[in-house]
């Protein structure tokens, strides 16, 4: 769990990146899969992996739920490259093989693409 | 009195016994710290679902776009599921006697009420018991165990909510041991389905205090289609590691006490031992002394 006072946050909602500052409206909303950045008070910069959810917005308070967060640094452009190869690898017999492994592939995309951006 | 063969076969045995209680208590303690982990990092995400679910249900109560099959009550089918988590392994102290016994209180006042019972049970312990009680458990799981994952789960929590959908079952009740902390775990009854109980309302009501108009993105339907399964999933989840972290406590105490017990036993017995030893040697030399005293 992390828990740390921010100056603004940007998480990726489900229909694209949505920027949160002091005093936005209360907001419920669905994640989606991307890049999640906050400024601490010192206004350093940090960043996490998210991988869908939901977020709240209420009193000045974001709350991020989601199954999987990874530190930016964390982030392997190798294991990630990696990831995407055994994601395609993966078997496609049935619906719910189908699913995990799109879901497998898109994860893996997202990743690759944070590696190249950083 | 013992004799001192005898007395060093029981404490080889016993030393035997403990050698295996103290390898068990270790095997415990190491499995402890992986579950703990997984049911301590596990309570934040799955209290938050709750959390959020409580206010959304809050907010938009009596609006249409709050409907789903499974915040509605069913009433039809006076059907009821009991799930128990037992486990698999005993000699884990009063694990699974205390966790029996919440579930016969509970089982005891739903018959009372004339519902019909549908009892499933997860570990070989509970299946043992029921089905010596003469209780019928159609369904068994012997597969969860410390390395239970969220994936094999899912299966059993879409399944009750596939159940609760169609409105074939009135309620899903789980009972399990709540993980506290390493020191402490308790014995607890979970409202599963209906997700809207009672607990939701008072939680939800404290959250709207805080805030009521909140914006909704997609909208609420479509966030409740999505939250309202993953949090049915991770509560259901939360009880197995809850179970099993504190299932990892119960035997990492019962076998440190037994080792301890062990050890002292061990100790009084080689006291025993050297007695029988010296008395031995005592009554053998008066046997040579008598005897020289008699030839000479």
């Amino acid at each position: 769990m992390l828990d740390v006072n921010v100056g603004d946050v940007v998480f990726p909602a489900h229909d694209g990146l949505l920027g949160v500052y002091r005093d936005h409206a209360p907001l419920l909303c669905k994640l989606g899969m991307g890049l999640l950045r906050y400024r601490d008070e010192q206004n350093r910069s940090s960043t996490l992996f998210i991988n869908g959810g939901f977020g709240q917005v209420r009193d000045n308070e974001v709350t991020i739920i989601t199954s999987e967060a990874i530190a930016g640094s964390q982030i392997n452009a190798l294991q990630a490259e990696q990831e995407l190869l055994d994601a395609e690898e993966m078997p496609k017999f049935t619906l719910k093989h189908v699913a995990r492994r799109n879901r497998a592939i898109q994860r893996a995309k997202e990743l690759v693409k944070l590696t190249k951006m950083k | 009195m013992a004799t001192t063969r005898e007395i060093v076969k029981r404490r080889n045995s016993i030393s035997n016994i403990r050698k295996i209680t103290k390898t068990m208590e270790m095997i415990a303690t190491a499995r402890f710290k992986k579950t703990h982990m997984r049911a301590t990092g596990g309570r934040p995400y799955t209290d938050n679902l709750s959390r959020l679910l409580s206010a959304m249900v809050v907010t938009l109560a009596g609006e249409e776009q709050s409907y789903h099959p499974l915040l509605e009550t069913n009433q039809q089918s006076r059907r009821y599921i009991v799930l128990v988590l037992t486990s698999n392994r005993g000699l884990c102290g009063g694990f699974n006697s205390n966790l029996i016994k919440t579930a016969n209180e509970k089982l005891q006042t739903l018959k009372r009420e004339g519902l019909q019972i549908e009892l499933r049970v997860s570990g070989k312990k509970g299946i043992q018991y029921f089905k010596f009680h003469g209780y019928e458990v159609p369904q068994r799981y012997t597969d969860f165990d410390h390395q239970t994952s969220f994936q094999d789960i899912e299966p059993l929590a879409d399944e009750f909510m596939e159940l609760y959908s169609q409105k074939q079952i009135d309620k899903v009740v789980v009972v399990y041991n709540r993980f506290v902390s390493s020191s402490e775990y308790y014995p607890d009854v979970l409202d599963l389905l209906p997700i809207g109980g009672d607990e939701i309302h008072t939680q939800g009501s404290e959250e709207s205090m805080k805030c009521e108009d909140y914006t909704f993105s997609p909208e609420p339907g479509e966030i409740l289609e999505e939250l309202i399964p993953a949090t049915v999933r991770m509560r259901l989840f939360q009880c197995f590691i809850d179970t099993i972290a504190s299932e990892q406590i119960s035997r990492m105490k019962a076998m440190k006490a037994a080792t301890e017990n062990a050890e002292q036993m061990i100790r009084s017995l080689s006291r025993q031992y050297n007695r029988a030893r010296q008395t031995q040697i005592t009554n053998e030399l008066l046997d040579i002394i008598g005897g020289a005293e008699a030839i000479g």
